[in-house]
């Protein structure tokens, strides 16, 4: 297990990590974090920094890296920072009733005991009631840093007793700048990996280091081209083709959003034709929310085709140019 | 690394560090017990951030050095070990080869670089205490440290506190209040409170030899350690005030209308006969009816009745009262005093334990409304 991050590796948070460092220079750390954001946006990895940060014996640069504490935290045997993980999907009473007996007894090295609780939407209602009285009222050198998706899926007495960090989206252009200055990525394929991402900087790297999803992404296109160029020739075809990735309609339908949004952006099509393009648009945004609440796989996805081919078969037959 | 030992010292001093190999797996590097030669001794080293052991093996250094092994299963090796001399020997790779007799067992270890620094005390009080009084002193009282899932974490310690010339080390779990007080003849430099985990003080328990030795206890705001032979063993204190039990006490002490000196083995075994049919109850009741004619303890369920006379000395009022029969053994199994004095004041006002000479304990027990 190797960590190794500094605040300047985590992207596109600058106003938190602006508040979360001056909390540490003025030692007004608050006792109870949430940081709430979609996976892959840096939640872990911003708690991870701001930890070492904490525990960190330099004082003036934390995390330092070079200090006896960060090294033990580098290497994850420091003995004041404790991360509970779901097991089995869920946080249980038992697991926080073994951080609250913890958590009593006074820090072992540092000057404060830092606990993480991650994915802390897993926690059972027990056990976030059993977290409530140590959240209120913990020792003084406490810090309990809650990662979540969604504080929706969170007590809202346990909400209302932290200080909440939302990670924003990060900008398309500058995941892209990352993926190509830091990350070695070919522009081509960082443009298609941020597009892909929805502003989320993990996810941008995990596909753009991933040859299947790249592969898959291409194909997607190339589907959608053939569907537009060949139409009824190729309906099964292209059938088939969603058929086969039911469990990356995701990826194919940011990749069609994706093509679609740079024809929208493209200054020389017609008025006329934007107006196709954002129906198509329209269509997919519908087969998206009837996927989202279980409706047939199968019939979505037929109807968003034929919606589709009635579209472009309306473009043909009025003359226009596709 | 090289060194050796006879089989029995190296089970000695690993039953010793094992009391602080953690018992959840939070930490994967604590899993393991050091060994390290510093000085000319071999020291054996192991924490779980709450207790941490560093004890000294009885043994020759042959080599210089340092290794960490994982604690469990370097236990149990050492444990199944012929009763003969041990040499460890530990190569530039950390693995270590364990040799005893004609068997030869080698196990993969690691550096010592990521274990923690185990906490040192540098500028706290310190007092000395004989060994057996302190072990006699957790004994006595930890029969009344909450239990560890109570929500007021102060109570799962207990507070060792030194005032007015005394050390006195208290429990109290809602129900029942035990003091155990010990005149200390060498006197530390100042009044001082700590609140000690019951876990740390029950190991401590064991690890204390039932030999007469010298006990070296330092305290800071932070840790205790506790320094008996070669071994030192450091508790992270509890971080919370004690709760202010001498509130709850000195309305009792003040009034008393019955006081009565009884057989305390009697008492006992009368109240474990009775316990055996009042545990069939949730409350486990038992009633004591206390006159000049002596002292019925009785307790009454579906399954049967028990009725017991004990002849006691009786100094005021009549007076019937019940209690939760654990609560009423658990201190007479700890006290070992031949006599002991109960007093009472109401059958809805708790009752006092204490010694029938001096003041060595205390133990304050609420008692039973009856319906």
């Amino acid at each position: 297990m190797i960590m190794m991050f500094t605040f300047n590796d985590i992207i596109g948070q600058d106003s938190i990590i602006k508040e979360l460092k001056e909390s540490l220079v003025r030692q007004t750390i608050s006792h109870a974090y949430i940081f709430e954001g979609p996976a892959g946006a840096g939640k872990s990895t911003l708690a991870n920094v701001f930890c070492q940060a904490i525990v960190c014996e330099d004082n003036q640069h934390k995390p330092c890296g070079l200090c006896d504490a960060c090294r033990r935290f580098e290497a994850g045997t420091h003995p004041d920072y404790k991360v509970i993980a779901p097991e089995k999907n869920t946080i249980g009473v038992d697991r926080i009733r073994e951080l609250i007996d913890d958590i009593y007894i006074n820090p072992y090295t540092a000057d404060r005991k830092v606990y993480v609780i991650d994915q802390a939407q897993s926690m059972t209602v027990q056990a976030q009631n059993a977290l409530l009285k140590t959240l209120e009222n913990p020792p003084p050198y406490a810090v309990i840093i809650l990662l979540t998706t969604s504080t929706d899926n969170l007590l809202p007495t346990v909400v209302s007793r932290c200080l909440i960090y939302k990670l924003k989206p990060v900008s398309l252009p500058h995941i892209e700048d990352i993926l190509i200055c830091r990350f070695n990525v070919s522009p081509g394929d960082a443009k298609k990996a941020a597009s892909a991402s929805g502003g989320i900087v993990g996810k941008a790297i995990s596909v753009a280091n991933d040859t299947a999803w790249q592969a898959l992404w291409q194909s997607a296109l190339n589907n959608l081209q053939n569907l537009i160029r060949d139409r009824w020739n190729v309906f099964f075809a292209v059938e088939e083709f969603l058929v086969q990735h039911k469990d990356d309609i995701d990826v194919i339908l940011d990749c069609w959003a994706d093509y679609i949004r740079g024809k929208l952006l493209d200054m020389e099509v017609s008025d006329f034709t934007l107006f196709r393009w954002s129906s198509i648009m329209k269509y997919m945004d519908a087969a998206r929310k009837a996927l989202a609440s279980n409706a047939n796989y199968q019939l979505t996805a037929d109807v968003l085709l034929l919606n589709i081919l009635e579209v472009v078969d309306d473009a043909h037959s009025s003359g226009s140019a596709f | 690394m090289i060194i050796t030992c006879e089989k029995d010292d190296l089970v000695n001093a690993l039953s010793i560090a094992e009391k602080a190999l953690p018992s959840k797996n939070i930490i994967p590097v604590l899993n393991n017990i050091v060994i390290e030669t510093v000085d000319g001794a071999i020291h054996l080293k192991s924490t779980d951030t709450e207790i941490s052991i560093d004890t000294v093996l009885n043994g020759n250094i042959i080599d210089q050095g340092s290794v960490a092994l994982n604690g469990r299963l370097f236990i149990d090796i050492a444990r199944s070990l012929p009763k003969e001399q041990v040499t460890i020997k530990v190569d530039d790779h950390n693995e270590a080869s364990i040799k005893c007799g004609l068997s030869e067992i080698s196990i993969k270890g690691m550096g010592t670089g990521d274990f923690p620094q185990l906490p040192v005390i540098s500028n706290g009080m310190s007092f000395n205490i004989s060994s057996t009084i302190f072990r006699d002193m957790i004994r006595q009282t930890a029969f009344s440290i909450a239990p560890p899932d109570d929500n007021r974490e102060v109570l799962t310690g207990e507070l060792l506190k030194f005032e007015n010339d005394e050390i006195m080390l208290v429990s109290v779990d809602g129900y029942r209040i035990s003091i155990r007080y010990e005149e200390i003849s060498e006197i530390p430099d100042r009044q001082f409170e700590a609140v000690i985990p019951g876990k740390a003080l029950m190991e401590l328990m064991r690890i204390l030899p039932l030999t007469q030795e010298n006990l070296n206890i330092k305290i800071d705001d932070k840790r205790a350690a506790f320094n008996i032979n070669s071994t030192v063993m450091t508790a992270q204190l509890l971080n919370s005030k004690f709760i202010n039990y001498e509130d709850i006490l000195l309305p009792e002490l003040s009034e008393t209308k019955t006081t009565i000196t009884v057989n305390r083995a009697d008492l006992l075994s009368a109240a474990e006969r009775a316990m055996l049919v009042a545990k069939e109850r949730k409350s486990s009741l038992i009633k004591l009816s206390i006159s000049e004619h002596g002292m019925v303890l009785t307790s009454n369920a579906d399954i049967g009745k028990v009725h017991e006379d004990i002849p006691i000395d009786i100094n005021g009022s009549a007076i019937e009262i019940a209690f939760n029969g654990r609560y009423l053994t658990d201190p007479l199994k700890v006290i070992d005093d031949e006599q002991v004095l109960m007093k009472f004041n109401s059958d809805v006002s708790p009752c006092i334990i204490e010694p029938v000479d001096g003041k060595s304990f205390l133990y304050l027990i609420l008692p039973v409304r009856m319906g």
